[in-house]
């Protein structure tokens, strides 16, 4: 609905450059015009009391600039000066942006600039007469509190995440990071949201011909409206028939400092707290920033963990439902015995227990983040009581399918990143369907199109299955492990 | 000519498992009796020397596939017509092996399930393989490698130390004399797998350093020979020679004996997935040889319908290349080594290889 529908008003309209005029009056009634009589657009009109002509307008939009700014350093001084002074029109136009006491004051002619100004949140001060526009940066936008992270959560580490602010995000990184070449550029995407996108890295430690291609790649986006950062992931990424995230996104600034040390590129959109990170590799998606604030030891093991949790999450239904169905003599006799004794009451296939479990705990899992807070526990309970006891104790499916189904459930939540537990998802229906039809054969094949496929996806032009696939050894070390601080410093000193 | 590159250690990949492929699942020459570990040790000899023998020609010519360089040397109307046969070749093996790992799969545990089943499936990956191109692919066979070597450091530990090797099972060593030998190492012993190792001279063209080819090559063939040698040796020390001349898959035999402490056994799964992965990637070779062979001999790229196409037409032949299983061996032994194998892979190379001298003593003769 909001993607792609080009707004056509806005096309046939004429063209809204051109200078301002000398009037002021008419200036207003243009703009009045051409923002619809937005009932937020605020013009103060200020007269001189020496002289009819003398007058001043004081325009911007209520809610997005800050009105305490406004009124004590722009309409104050300007009131002020009117008394006080009874002057011609060039010296005003020079002395103006010496009256406006705010950080930063700029003079415009295009009524473009002006626009946009005004849109933005700046506070616009004209004089009449002139055909300038001072701009007063007055921004303000409304937004929430820097708050713990939500989806990314640590134990140790730093409890806070991004918000829906372009200009607090940068302020987080930069806060972490006081260094003179950490280049910031911004650029706006959205031909009628005019979104502000910053493109973050440091210099001399990033790789230049991927920051242009990352630039390049932002500035080519044509699209109407930009709201998560998701858009601008679906967009630049060089993959679009790939379930596998070909972007890293965050939520952590500790996330974005590593990655920006280690010389990637932060992209960070306004009005969203996640920040995409390019380029990403595969094995990226499993570490955790608290990685590096714990033991070493503990670190490696939770990393090893992870990939562990992670093909057991697409696995484990599958080949428990091949060896099942199609390798029964592949399961040690005893254990095919009670499986057996199991499967006696359920009147269904294995393959529509397994459907059934895992579509249930989809529905749960679905229920559980659309569903208003309060009644969240009503949910848990209703769904972990049917799901589990009775849905066995009925006989609609075997106590084996509902541990299969929760281990594969829950080794997913065990992924630091939410894009990768939703890959596991989706592999795990493909997985299910497959093995239900050949079995551990089908399996296996259907793991060597994974792999196929992954190996020939590229995140920004680099292998993103790297160092699986292209095989490198030595750095591979690095993805099962985290080394003692001490070596990693060493290694990048060498660099 | 090919944008796509391959670097060294992914060609070295390709070459070890393509060695391993049909080796390890049948182990060839095995009517050698105790002696298969010969025959294997000099086949690899023999190998490293058709090897040189492949790049001598590649390095006249480098940045063509042999269908290139076969008109090159002979014109473009019977190079042209020996690089449509070579295609077919390739296209030929494609599917005999790929019917090796059907029946491969039937035998095991597939009982109930019917050639064309197992085959639409490994073809579907194929083509999806294929599709994608050599680049991805190289990158999945190294990683194809790791595993096997692992897996198959694994099992031969287990095999040594749950004590199931005797190794007077290799006794006497020569007992039936060299004649056996010879009869194994020629024709099958040098053509299979060694001789295949034609298919890389298709693949060549795409390696990112050229000057590399050799070495790297003659260390794969080298360390592929050793290691199927040694695998032999296992085998037969695990098995004994008659039960290796008897078994139709003497690899599946001798892993299924495995049984320590009650917990490790049934391993014939895992050698299995390791029987798909070789599969996969040695009818892969055969595939992509035969996809890059059509696109140069029909100057045209590898559309997506010719892949369809050529995947179809393996998989129709893997089907009726043979009534069962039993003709379909004899077929392999018997008369595809002479006839196919023997001017394919050795006959043709060497008449080119000739041509090419020739050709360069009487150049400068008409110059001069």
């Amino acid at each position: 609905m909001r993607i792609g529908r080009s707004l056509k008003r806005a096309k046939e309209k004429p063209t809204t450059d051109g200078t301002l005029l000398c009037e002021v009056s008419e200036n207003v009634k243009r703009l009045m015009k051409e923002l619809g009589h937005s009932s937020d657009l605020s013009v103060r009109m200020i007269e001189s009391p020496h002289q009819k002509s003398v007058k001043a307008a004081v325009i911007h939009l209520d809610g997005l600039a800050d009105g305490n700014i406004i009124n004590e350093n722009i309409v104050n001084p300007l009131i002020q000066w009117f008394k006080e002074n009874n002057q011609t029109l060039t010296e005003m136009e020079e002395r103006a942006s010496h009256i406006l006491t705010v950080s930063q004051v700029t003079v415009k002619e295009s009524w473009q600039e002006f626009l946009s100004a005004v849109l933005t949140g700046d506070t616009v001060v004209l004089l009449n007469g002139s055909t300038k526009a001072f701009i007063a940066s007055t921004k303000s936008q409304p937004s929430r509190a820097i708050t713990e992270p939500t989806s990314q959560t640590v134990i140790r580490g730093p409890k806070d995440s991004f918000t829906e602010n372009l200009r607090t995000n940068t302020s987080l990184i930069r806060a972490r990071i006081q260094n003179p070449d950490v280049r910031l550029e911004s650029l706006k995407v959205g031909s009628v949201t005019q979104t502000d996108i910053g493109i973050m890295y440091i210099q001399g430690i990033a790789d230049e011909s991927i920051v242009e291609e990352v630039k390049e790649r932002v500035k080519g986006i044509d699209i109407d409206g930009v709201l998560e950062s998701n858009y601008i992931e679906e967009l630049i990424r060089d993959d679009s028939a790939t379930i596998f995230p070909l972007l890293l996104n965050t939520e952590r600034p500790d996330a974005v400092v590593g990655n920006l040390l280690e010389g990637r590129v932060a992209i960070i959109i306004q009005g969203t707290p996640f920040v995409l990170i390019v380029p990403a590799i595969f094995s990226q998606f499993f570490q955790s920033p608290e990685d590096y604030y714990q033991n070493q030891y503990i670190s490696s093991f939770l990393r090893m963990l992870r990939f562990g949790a992670f093909f057991l999450s697409m696995y484990a239904s599958a080949v428990y439902l091949a060896l099942v169905t199609h390798h029964q003599g592949l399961i040690p006799t005893t254990l095919l015995v009670s499986l057996m004794g199991q499967r006696e009451n359920v009147p269904f296939p294995a393959v529509v227990e397994i459907l059934v479990m895992e579509m249930a705990f989809e529905i749960l899992r679905e229920a559980g983040i659309r569903m208003p807070r309060a009644i969240g526990p009503a949910v848990s309970i209703v769904g972990a009581l049917i799901l589990g006891q009775a849905a066995v104790e009925a006989g609609f499916v075997g106590a084996a399918v509902v541990i299969i189904v929760a281990i594969s459930a829950i080794s997913s939540f065990t992924l630091p990143n939410t894009s990768l537990v939703n890959v596991t998802r989706g592999i795990r229906f493909m997985l299910i369907f497959i093995s239900a039809f050949i079995g551990l054969y089908g399996i296996l094949l259907f793991t060597l199109c994974i792999w196929l496929h992954m190996s020939s996806l590229r995140s920004i032009g680099v292998p993103y299955f790297t160092p699986f696939a292209p095989f490198r050894l030595k750095e591979q070390r690095g993805v099962f492990f985290r080394f003692p601080l001490p070596s990693l410093l060493k290694k990048s000193s060498r660099k | 000519m090919p944008k796509i590159k391959i670097d060294g250690f992914q060609l070295f990949c390709m070459m070890v498992i393509f060695m391993f492929g049909s080796n390890l699942l049948l182990d060839i020459g095995k009517s050698a009796k105790q002696d298969v570990w010969i025959v294997n040790l000099l086949s690899t000899l023999i190998g490293c020397l058709l090897y040189f023998m492949y790049t001598s020609l590649f390095k006249k010519y480098p940045d063509l596939p042999m269908t290139g360089y076969l008109r090159k040397i002979w014109g473009k109307y019977i190079g042209g017509a020996f690089s449509f046969c070579y295609i077919i070749y390739f296209i030929y093996l494609a599917s005999r092996v790929l019917r090796d790992f059907e029946e491969l799969l039937i035998s095991s545990t597939y009982r109930r399930t019917s050639l064309i089943t197992l085959g639409i499936c490994m073809i579907l990956v194929l083509i999806y393989g294929v599709h994608l191109g050599v680049e991805a692919f190289a990158r999945v066979a190294c990683l194809c490698f790791a595993i096997i070597i692992i897996s198959l450091l694994i099992l031969n530990i287990m095999f040594v130390l749950g004590g199931y090797t005797r190794l007077e099972n290799l006794q006497p060593v020569l007992g039936n004399g060299w004649g056996l030998v010879w009869k194994e190492l020629i024709p099958t012993g040098i053509t299979v797998p060694f001789g295949e190792l034609i298919t890389f001279t298709m693949i060549l063209p795409y390696l990112n350093k050229k000057s590399s080819a050799v070495k790297v090559g003659l260390f794969a063939i080298i360390i592929g020979g050793v290691s199927l040698t040694l695998n032999s040796i296992l085998l037969l020390s695990v098995l004994g020679p008659e039960a290796v001349l008897r078994s139709n898959f003497p690899a599946l035999t001798a892993v299924s004996y495995i049984n320590i402490a009650d917990f490790f056994e049934r391993l014939d799964t895992f050698i299995l997935v390791l029987m798909i992965i070789l599969g996969f990637i040695k009818i892969s070779i055969f595939f992509f040889c035969a996809i890059i062979g059509a696109a140069d001999l029909f100057q045209m790229k590898p559309s997506p319908m010719f892949i369809y196409l050529v995947g179809g037409v393996i998989f129709i032949s893997s089907i009726m290349i043979a009534p069962s299983y039993q003709a379909h061996i004899n077929e392999g032994l018997k008369v595809v080594p002479y006839l196919l194998h023997l001017p394919f892979l050795i006959g043709i190379p060497i008449l080119l290889l000739l041509t090419v001298y020739i050709k360069q003593k009487l150049k400068p003769a008409a110059v001069s």
